[in-house]
């Protein structure tokens, strides 16, 4: 894997390790930053980057940061949202995994910027080796000064702790990440207060995904307009996408913003494998409705993604070809969503809950015309009423595959497709 | 308060203070948005989303000057997503529309929604005709289901005694989690699993080992939380619901009763009504099952005269020929011995309407001043003692502002067993308004666990006027006693006994306090910083201090401490009594005490006594009577012939067992009023059949001193009579011209004639009547030091007694689910302490006292300290006076091991 | 004159060869038509357990205020009804009682039906509280429900 920024040495055998990672440049912003630069102008270089946050909501991350009170008696804390569960999503494994240090470097900058003198990462409940491996760097850090009472040398205190969730994918919505962090069953909380004002321990909280801090140390190092050489206007830099499914090179791909995804799937993962066909792309992981194959042309960036009715969102592009079915698809992201539903609300708890059930009549033959405008109905019903974006996240996925793919929910209707026969056959279900 | 801004919901225009939830803001308009989780106790959640509504707010252009739409009026930006009412603060000039397409759509999805999982089953539902969900889906659902596929269920579970759980009902609203967890301070509830498996139940799927107090039934919207003891019983339609006042303790909560025939079927809370809005706690809620007991009594008991004894057993006589027996003896007695022969106790548990006849039997019609409704004192103590430590009269503070105080010092009681509300009303404070607590208690009662993050001051039995007075000198020397609020001075009393005060309590350092307590001086001090600081303040005791052998030293401390820290100052009271019972606080403004008349006038006042004398026609003694300590060891001589005891089991309620026993049998005419055949009753000359306070109205006065109504929510049971008929029967009998028709034409003659009353009538108490205060203060406040008495020396375990949640006297053991929930009376012993005494499970102890010995089983407890023997005063098989003391404070016993307890059926 | 007579007596006659109105009751009785609403009964279901809940429904329903219900729960071992709920009385006073019909109505559980017994007579008062043991069904007659 290579790119032009994060990705650029992520291959350099033992970056994981201090030595290697100082080699290649790691921590030089920190000791050109810390006590040199002022918190406020380290958030004003932030703001003019036009780094947006990576998890999926695109907030620009400066402009989070400028809203921590200033002045007051409170601690602050940082924390990194590792939890990283959106299906199809995989960049921050792999930063982690293969550049823990650019993270820990990252979250002191990100300290110093808010003046915060904690950090957590919280990573997802399945990531035990990468906690190890997070551990191991952190470890090094402190022995390297770089970490604890006065990193390197500044007189500024930064403590870094990870965390292991158990296993929620709520758990990766930053209030919702709080409680869990706190020690509290992983439900979200009622927004405002923002976690930026009260957040964990009802103290100002700043939660940035893993990715855009890794952003951090290079655009304090060189530079907003340095930054900006990637990207659009609105959608700078560079993003990671992690592409799934039938194409001939899966994996993590990074690429300046505004790169259209027929480049980034025809030219970079080489285009379909076995002569299959693409129908459809989700392109930032599963919470977003996904695109025909006849919008193929359109920019990987914020803006020209919400132009088409869909999201950026975390990145990860889910490819379909044209043998899989699209009602079984989505029964399987519902499936998800309905286990995944923290159940505090009302529209996500049990309308996942009977989405998945239509979604399975529908699957198996058994369903009826009108389940398909129920379920239209049912996604508009949860859309924009649910406590937290879970709700919109299962909402979305629906009336992405209705707009673009009715015709093939109509043709299920009291009848099961070819794919799914097909499959049957292979796997000897009895039809 | 903040300013007020101007909402309009569904083109209604409201002005709320800023900061009002939507919801409540259209409650004001008197537009209804329908809510589940939301709960007018707890903070806002926004979870079920039914009360999603459309709001606009006007837009503002660069200069933030409203744009003006083409009608003129400020052009609305509308949230282009609905919002929940629950959480949304309204702001100026915001819009809301609860009947728009948006929000009509959003309230119908989620009603649907509901009804996902929900299981339809209401004809068999208890919550069924007063469900809200069903209301709800009435009023904004469908009428016909979309949903065709299988719905999740769950097994039910009963969660103890009390709670029936039904999760397929749930809608997972988190009312009762966070009631138990918030308010009563349990936790006992939480959420299993997530999303649609969510189940609420207790943490280790065991019975709930809780407070039992079934809030968490009564917050639930719907059926799935229901009450084991009302279950299948009625459809609330059978029922009438009358609301009147608890008698369980002197917190007067109002308790709505469910009627269905003769029978009362349930108690419940009523949302935002009465002091506790809502809340009950296990003894109201499911308390009232001596109302419909077989044992009641029927009919008057009178014994032929001569000693008790067989051939000569109570006979029962129609209410006439009780009535002329017992004026006929009362007549001969006072003729004969004099009217000081005759002596009236008891009367705790009676309406303000009924004391006020007691004493004014005893007083104008018998003339003898020997009256006391404190049966349970150890110590003798003027009729004033408790209104003087509590602010002599001045306003008060109330349970709702108590919940806003900074700090609270609760001193001896364990309110848990004694003012189960006053507690919630605390740990609510505690936990949502920044209340912080100090308790002093020689246990680690429930008060003063860590995580309520309060402060124990764990003092050492026996030592309760060293810490007080402790307390007052380190509050003395950070100041003198504080100005009003007001800025006003402390009363001249005050000024004037300062100095002789800072001299007494010279001796008493926080070292030395320390000593004698075995609280860190340090702590002492801190205390006392906190209260004296503390942006508002609050000092509350019980009947531990009121029953304590050292009660009139310690009442005069505890005002100390108040002047000292400025609970008291001369325009405001902060200090409460909690006593016993729910007339504890109107026996004693009614005159119910030796010394005093009703409104705690003097008897020794000849011109403040002329309005009664001229009123009820009588001469009224200057001296006053004895008091109830005095009555007893009078009558165990013999000097009191004449008895006459209402509503009062005073076998165990006095003292001390062998005089009682003793007076009792010596009496010539003992006249017991009670709803029972008590051990009292059985030793009395004349019974008169009693009614329950579910038979009665009139005024019952909490212990913030609110006068509250109580409703009759029964027709009395045949043959039993009013304690008010009864007294007035026996008065009219003995020559008075009474001619009350009700209760209500009492109340009319106490507004005219009692101080502090004035002007008060049955209307104005509704529905939340006022506290009474007066200016100036009935009684003169004073600093003067505590009296030093040495508390009973001896040897031996200290003696700590307490109320139980689950039983609070004798009525409490006519109901059987409160004694299963106390279970077995236990002697708990410290583990030390069980290891010296050689203790062992199953083993029975014999503990002695001055008065005599009792012998219990015994259990170990790490909440006693060492050198103590902790014993509940309120189970059936403990009778604490056969050691000396009905509240055990105070009293030293020997224990030793007496062999294996013999197991009682309970 | 005689023609008149004759003419009246002829009518007379030809009355004497048709089938008669009357009805003998009571040692004939009337077959009541399909719809007729006269004394209730309680109906169970095929496995013998009561088809009632006691769910009340009827009571509220009742115009005449006849109905007076009283539900238990059901020991699980000996249960009378399925579910948990049972009425554990029942009660219909047919002196207030209408024959409106819309106890039936009411019932979620298919439980109460008006049927044809009409004789509803008696000397006593009290005999017109009609008891759940007089109103429910036989077991022999689990699992019947009246034609509508």
């Amino acid at each position: 894997m290579t790119g032009p920024l994060l990705f650029k040495d992520i291959d350099t055998p033992g970056l994981a390790g201090l030595d290697t990672y100082r080699r290649v440049g790691g921590y030089a912003t920190v000791l050109a930053v810390l006590g040199r630069q002022t918190p406020d102008q380290c958030i004003e270089i932030v703001k003019a980057s036009g780094l947006r946050g990576r998890g999926g909501a695109g907030f620009p991350t400066g402009l989070k940061w400028s809203f921590v009170p200033k002045g007051t008696e409170r601690p602050k804390y940082l924390v990194c949202n590792a939890d990283e569960s959106e299906p199809g999503t995989f960049k921050d494994r792999e930063l982690i995994e293969k550049n823990p240090h650019s993270l820990i470097e990252g979250m002191i900058l990100a300290g110093w910027a808010i003046q915060s003198n904690a950090g957590y990462v919280y990573l997802r409940g399945e990531f035990g080796w990468l906690q190890k491996i997070l551990d191991q760097a952190i470890a090094e850090a402190y022995a390297a000064g770089l970490l604890g009472r006065d990193v390197a040398g500044t007189g500024f205190r930064f403590d870094l702790h990870t965390h292991l969730g158990a296993g929620a994918y709520i758990c990766g919505e930053e209030t919702a990440l709080l409680s869990s962090l706190e020690g509290y069953r992983g439900q979200p909380r009622l927004k405002p207060p923002f976690p930026a004002v009260e957040g964990l321990y009802r103290c100002p909280t700043i939660v940035n995904n893993v990715e855009t801090l890794v952003n951090i140390p290079h655009i304090l190092g060189q530079g907003a307009a340095w930054y900006r050489q990637w990207g659009t206007e609105k959608s700078a830099g560079t993003k990671v996408f992690s592409v799934s499914g039938p194409v001939k090179r899966p994996g993590n791909y990074e690429l300046p913003l505004g790169v259209p995804l027929r480049v980034l799937l025809e030219e970079h993962c080489g285009g379909m494998r076995d002569g299959l066909k693409l129908k459809a792309v989700i392109p930032g992981g599963s919470s977003v409705p996904p695109l025909p194959a006849s919008l193929l042309d359109t920019p990987l960036d914020f803006e020209s993604m919400n132009a088409v009715g869909t999201f950026l969102g975390s990145g990860g592009v889910i490819v379909i070809d044209e043998q899989t079915c699209m009602v079984d698809s989505l029964w399987n992201l519902m499936r998800f969503y309905a286990h995944e539903s923290c159940g505090k609300c009302t529209p996500c708890r049990e309308g996942t809950y009977w989405m998945t059930g239509i979604l399975e009549r529908l699957e198996r033959g058994q369903g009826r015309a009108s389940d398909i405008d129920l379920l239209a109905d049912l996604a508009d019903n949860i859309l924009g009423r649910s406590f937290c974006p879970l709700g919109d996240a299962a909402a979305m996925p629906v009336q992405g595959f209705l707009k673009h793919f009715r015709a093939e929910f109509e043709h299920h209707v009291g009848q099961r497709c070819l794919a799914n026969r097909r499959r049957d056959s292979r796997m000897g279900v009895p039809a | 308060m903040s300013a007020k801004v101007r909402v309009t919901i569904n083109g209604r225009t409201v002005e709320v203070p800023a900061g009002t939830l939507v919801t409540d803001a259209a409650r004001a308009a008197e537009v209804h948005i329908p809510v589940f989780c939301s709960h007018a106790k707890l903070p806002p959640l926004g979870a079920c989303r039914i009360c999603l509504v459309e709001i606009g707010l006007p837009r503002k252009d660069r200069d933030g000057k409203p744009v003006l739409g083409a009608d003129g009026g400020p052009e609305i930006a509308w949230n282009p997503k609905p919002q929940t009412g629950c959480t949304t603060p309204v702001s100026e000039g915001m819009v809301v529309a609860t009947d728009s397409p948006v929000a009509v759509k959003a309230r119908k999805g989620t009603m649907e929604f509901l009804l996902v999982n929900h299981p339809l089953d209401c004809p068999v539902c208890d919550e069924g005709g007063e469900c809200q969900l069903q209301d709800l889906a009435f009023a904004f659902g469908a009428d016909f289901s979309r949903m065709s596929d299988a719905k999740r269920t769950f097994v039910s579970e009963n969660l103890g005694p009390v709670v029936k759980k039904e999760a397929n009902r749930c809608i997972v609203c988190m009312r009762c989690v966070r009631y138990c967890d918030e308010i009563m301070g349990e936790d006992a509830l939480t959420p299993h699993r997530r999303g649609v498996r969510t189940e609420i139940s207790s943490f280790d799927r065991q019975p709930l080992d809780c407070e039992q107090c079934g809030n968490c039934v009564e917050v639930c919207p719907v059926g799935a939380l229901t009450a084991l003891p009302y279950r299948f019983k009625a459809r609330p339609w059978d029922l009438r619901q009358h609301i009147t006042i608890c008698p369980w303790c002197s917190n007067g909560c109002s308790v709505r009763l469910g009627v269905r025939g003769t029978e009362i079927l349930r108690a419940r809370g009523t949302e935002r009504r009465g002091v506790n809005q809502e809340y009950l706690c296990v003894r109201g809620r499911f308390g009232y099952g001596f109302v419909n007991d077989a044992a009641r009594l029927t009919g008057a008991l009178v014994r032929p005269p001569g000693a008790a004894g067989a051939g000569n057993a109570l006979e029962p006589a129609s209410f006439e020929e009780a009535v002329a027996h017992a004026a006929a003896r009362l007549r001969e007695i006072a003729a004969r011995d004099g009217a000081d022969a005759i002596a009236f106790l008891g009367g705790e548990k009676l309406g303000l309407e009924e004391q006020y006849l007691f004493q004014k039997l005893a007083r104008a019609v018998l003339g003898t001043n020997h009256v006391d409704s404190r049966t349970r004192l150890v110590a003798p103590l003027p009729g004033t003692a408790f209104l003087k430590a509590t602010g002599g009269g001045r306003p008060s503070i109330s349970l709702d502002e108590l919940g806003r105080t900074k700090e609270v010092l609760v001193l001896g009681d364990d309110l848990q067993g004694e003012s189960p509300f006053l507690q919630a009303v605390l740990l609510r404070g505690q936990h949502q308004q920044g209340v912080h607590l100090t308790v002093a208690h020689p246990r680690r009662v429930k008060l003063a666990r860590a995580r309520f993050g309060g402060v124990w001051l764990g003092l050492a039995p026996g030592s309760e006027l060293a810490l007080l007075n402790g307390l007052t000198r380190a509050a003395l020397d950070l100041g003198d006693p504080l100005p009003a609020p007001s800025g006003g001075p402390p009363p001249a009393e005050v000024a004037a006994g300062l100095p002789a005060l800072r001299t007494a309590l010279a001796a008493w350092t926080p070292e030395r306090a320390a000593q004698a307590t075995g609280v860190p001086a340090a702590a002492i001090v801190a205390a006392a910083r906190r209260l004296r600081e503390a942006p508002s303040r609050a000092i509350v005791f019980g009947r531990a201090y009121a029953e304590h052998a050292q009660a009139a030293a310690l009442l005069q401390a505890v005002e100390n401490l108040g002047w000292a820290t400025g609970a008291l100052t001369a325009g405001r009271s902060c200090v409460l009594y909690a006593g016993p019972h729910s007339g504890t606080q109107g026996a004693l403004d009614m005159g119910l005490a030796p010394d005093v008349l009703p409104g705690y006038v003097p008897l020794a006042d000849a011109a403040a006594r002329a309005p009664f004398e001229k009123q009820w026609n009588a001469k009224l003694g200057a001296a006053p009577g004895l008091t109830a300590p005095e009555i007893l060891a009078a009558a165990a001589a013999g000097r009191v012939k004449a008895l006459w005891i209402v509503g009062d089991e005073w076998v165990r309620s006095a003292p001390d067992r062998a005089l009682v026993e003793q007076a009792l049998a010596r009496a010539e005419l003992v006249i017991v009023s009670d709803l029972f055949l008590t051990e009292t009753a059985r030793r009395a000359h004349v019974v008169f059949p009693a009614v329950s306070f579910a038979e009665k109205e009139g005024v019952l006065v909490d212990c913030e001193r609110r006068l509250q109504r109580t409703a009759r929510a029964l027709a009395p049971r045949r043959g039993a009579k009013s304690d008010g008929e009864i007294f007035q029967a026996v008065a009219r009998a003995l020559g008075a011209a009474w001619s009350y028709r009700t209760n209500e034409d009492v109340f009319r003659e106490i507004a005219r004639l009692v101080p502090g009353y004035e002007g008060l009538s049955w209307a104005t108490l509704l529905p939340l009547g006022p506290q009474w205060a007066s200016e100036p203060a009935r009684v003169a406040a004073s600093l003067r030091p505590a009296a030093d008495e040495r508390p009973a020396a001896g040897e031996g375990l200290w003696l700590l007694s307490g109320g139980v949640l689950f039983q609070q006297g004798s009525l409490g053991h006519r109901i059987e689910l409160l004694t299963r929930l106390a279970g077995a009376a236990c002697a708990r012993f410290h583990p030390d302490e069980w290891k010296r005494l050689g203790l062992t499970a199953g083993d029975a102890v014999l503990l002695e006292g001055p008065g005599g010995s009792l012998t219990l089983p015994v259990a170990v407890d790490e909440s006693v300290p060492p050198g103590a023997v902790f014993v509940p005063y309120a189970h059936r098989d403990v009778e604490l006076n056969r050691l000396g003391s009905p509240g055990g404070a105070g009293l030293r016993v020997k224990a030793s091991k007496a062999g294996i307890a013999q197991r009682t059926g309970v | 004159m005689i023609k008149e007579l004759a003419t009246g007596l002829g009518v007379t006659l030809g009355q004497f060869f048709k089938k008669p109105v009357t009805l003998q009751y009571p040692n004939e009785k009337l077959v009541m038509f399909p719809r007729f609403r006269g004394l209730h009964i309680l109906a169970r279901h095929e496995d013998g357990l009561e088809r009632c809940v006691g769910c009340e429904l009827c009571a509220v329903a009742c115009p005449a205020d006849a109905i007076f219900v009283k539900a238990a729960e059901n020991d699980p071992d000996r249960p009378s009804s399925h579910g948990e709920r049972y009425a554990e009385r029942y009660e219909i006073n047919m002196l207030r009682c209408i024959f409106c019909g819309m106890c039936e109505e009411a019932c979620p559980e298919d439980a109460i039906f008006l049927e044809k017994d009409y004789e509803l007579a008696d000397y006593r008062r009290e005999a017109f509280i009609y008891t759940k043991d007089e109103l429910l069904v036989g077991e022999e007659k689990a699992g019947y429900l009246p034609v509508r």
